[in-house]
């Protein structure tokens, strides 16, 4: 039975090497359903409640870059990557989000004691405020993310060397 | 033949569509003439067959009726029905006609005997002399046999003919406009694209074979036909690439040790040394001259490209393997660049590294992208990571070289074209293009970010094999 583990995301690149990160560390046999999810807020429009479809605002989200990203992880780690899965919190506070924790069966969450959160988009918001107070099994690395020039969250490159030399 | 085939094609088209169109119309002007024709005489026996009927009841029931019923059939032929031209009606009485006299009243009437026969035996006959029609019919009246014979000259054929001259001379008008038209769009939409592309086509020699034509505003067909010509080019511009590239690797690797051999013995030899002299200048020959043959055989090894005369097969290969070996070319041409494979996100299925490639090409663009790295970072670490995502496989190659200014970021792949801060570095400017080149080959893409001072990443993607399974 795969773990399920939560890493939140804001669908750039550089997020995805928490999970890299994470997998690199791992010196279990286990094997992992990542759900990389991120905060949304829903809107206040009746006719966009509506046809609101999660479906359409992942794609929105999601660049060809960081699905080939992720599909890089998951050849990289195929015996420990079950499933990586994208998803959008739409709740506001912290029971619903424990209710979204429960429901998605996550048992524990993993993210970066450097955060550094990249609007992609105008509604999506950063779930660590939620995390902290989270009642699930949390790690938290402490990796430090590439910040040392203006990273497009769409650069491909910058899950790579990571580890490496020079960062 | 010989004209035929001595005309170009656009003359060709032209004549054909001229000519179909006013044959088309012409063999349409003839089927209608006949098919009218047919027509208008059919009408005019069935004219001539209701004046027999007439005639015979005005003539022939007449005589045994009163003035007022003949009066009412003679009104029918004068004031109801055509009038005919130069109209001779005859009715002979069946009883008085025997082969003796059969011929002189045929002969009076003006038809052959023959025609009376087909009356006696069919009841009605059709027969036409010039522009005479004749209608006979076999008319029985209270058991006396009559043949009533009706004939008027048919004013239709001369007005038909006249008319439809008129009409064929106006369609031919027509059709020949219809063929300028025609041609003028033909020569428009395909010959003069044609012609454009060949213009294009003819500003492209060795010295620019860089260029490409520009196939957007082309038809389906054209644009393929330039797509070929443009992959053409890519072909041959790799092949022209590879040459010159081995020519300048040549140069610039071959001069270095060569220059310390020379200079190391021109310092041995300007005066008399002891042995143990010698036995070190010699063996720093040697040194040199070893370095001097593994690098003539990287080179030859890498010159093989194209030169070795058998064609460039596109197979299955391993992308790793084949970094691996550049790498370990590159150390020999160069021992002092230091190369770092990052197999940090090497994929685990060994099936996510097979790609469809040449190899050599492919060795060839990637020690030519190493390499430069490696020159341009002053030998600093050199960092190749490779991963692979479903569909493609990525590889990124950093150093932390002079970078390239910005604004020069596009002209880049321009052959011979060398940054403004390569002033120092030997090159003249291939490397990269031809790079370029073998990548599009294997229908990948090539991206070169990089910032001035800082550093230069190329990322290479190339598309996975399809997987059989």
């Amino acid at each position: 039975m795969p773990k399920r583990i939560l890493i939140p995301t804001d669908f750039s690149i550089n997020s995805l090497n928490i999970l890299k990160e994470f997998l690199q560390k791992d010196e279990s046999d286990e094997q992992y359903d990542v759900v990389l999810s991120c905060g949304y807020y829903l809107s206040e429009s009746i006719t966009d409640l509506l046809f609101f479809s999660k479906h359409k605002i992942l794609r929105s989200l999601n660049t060809d870059a960081f699905m080939d990203a992720i599909s890089i992880l998951r050849n990289k780690y195929a015996h420990s990557l079950h499933t990586v899965n994208v998803d959008l919190f739409t709740g506001s506070v912290q029971s619903s989000f424990d209710d979204y924790l429960e429901g998605n069966k996550i048992e524990t969450i993993v993210f970066g004691a450097d955060r550094k959160f990249t609007k992609t988009v105008k509604r999506s918001f950063d779930l660590s405020s939620f995390v902290q107070k989270a009642k699930v099994n949390k790690i938290m690395l402490t990796y430090k993310l590439r910040e040392d020039r203006a990273i497009a969250t769409d650069d491909l490159t910058v899950i790579f060397n990571t580890a490496g030399s020079f960062s | 033949m010989t004209i035929l085939s001595k005309l170009n094609l656009k003359t060709k088209a032209i004549l054909t569509i001229f000519v179909s169109t006013i044959a088309i119309t012409s063999l349409f002007g003839v089927f209608i003439y006949l098919s009218l024709r047919n027509f208008v005489y059919d009408d005019f026996f069935k004219t001539l067959k209701i004046r027999t009927n007439v005639i015979a009841k005005a003539n022939i029931d007449g005589a045994y009726n009163d003035t007022s019923f003949v009066a009412g059939y003679q009104s029918v032929i004068e004031e109801v029905s055509e009038k005919l031209i130069h109209e001779r009606d005859y009715i002979l009485e069946l009883s008085k006609l025997d082969a003796k006299n059969e011929k002189r009243i045929a002969d009076s009437v003006g038809v052959p005997v023959s025609f009376l026969t087909i009356i006696r035996q069919n009841k009605e006959a059709n027969y036409k002399k010039g522009q005479y029609l004749y209608k006979g019919i076999l008319y029985t009246f209270q058991q006396k046999n009559y043949i009533v014979i009706a004939s008027a000259e048919s004013h239709f054929n001369q007005k038909l003919i006249s008319h439809l001259q008129r009409i064929s001379f106006i369609a031919i008008l027509v059709a020949v406009a219809i063929g300028i038209l025609s041609a003028y769009y033909i020569s428009k939409t395909i010959f003069k694209p044609i012609s454009q592309v060949t213009g294009m086509a003819k500003r492209i020699s060795s010295e620019n074979l860089h260029l490409r034509l520009d196939d957007t505003h082309y038809s389906q067909e054209l644009k393929e036909l330039v797509r070929t010509f443009n992959d053409m080019l890519s072909r041959i511009e790799t092949s022209f690439e590879t040459q010159n590239n081995f020519i300048s690797n040549a140069s610039h690797e071959l001069r270095t040790p060569l220059t310390s051999i020379m200079g190391t013995a021109d310092v041995t030899l300007s005066r008399i040394r002891t042995p143990e002299e010698y036995i070190e200048t010699l063996q720093v020959i040697l040194h040199e001259t070893e370095k001097l043959d593994n690098k003539t055989k990287a080179l030859l090894f890498l010159a093989q490209t194209g030169f070795n005369g058998k064609s460039q097969k596109f197979e299955r290969m391993r992308i790793d393997q084949l970094i691996w070996d550049c790498i370990d070319t590159i150390e020999k041409l160069n021992p002092e660049g230091k190369v770092n494979f990052d197999t940090s996100l090497l994929p685990e299925n060994s099936t996510r590294l097979k790609i469809i490639g040449n190899e050599q090409l492919l060795h060839l663009a990637f020690t030519n992208i190493i390499s430069n790295a490696c020159k341009y970072s002053d030998n600093q670490v050199v960092t190749v990571s490779i991963g692979s995502s479903d569909r493609k496989v990525v590889i990124v190659v950093k150093d932390q070289g002079i970078g390239i200014p910005k604004q020069e970021l596009g002209y880049i792949y321009d052959p011979f074209f060398r940054a403004s801060n390569t002033k120092n570095y030997d090159g003249y400017g291939i490397g990269l293009p031809l790079a370029r080149n073998i990548v599009k080959l294997h229908s990948g893409k090539i991206l070169v970010t990089a910032e001035e001072n800082e550093g230069t990443t190329v990322i290479i993607e190339l598309p996975l094999a399809v997987m059989e399974n």
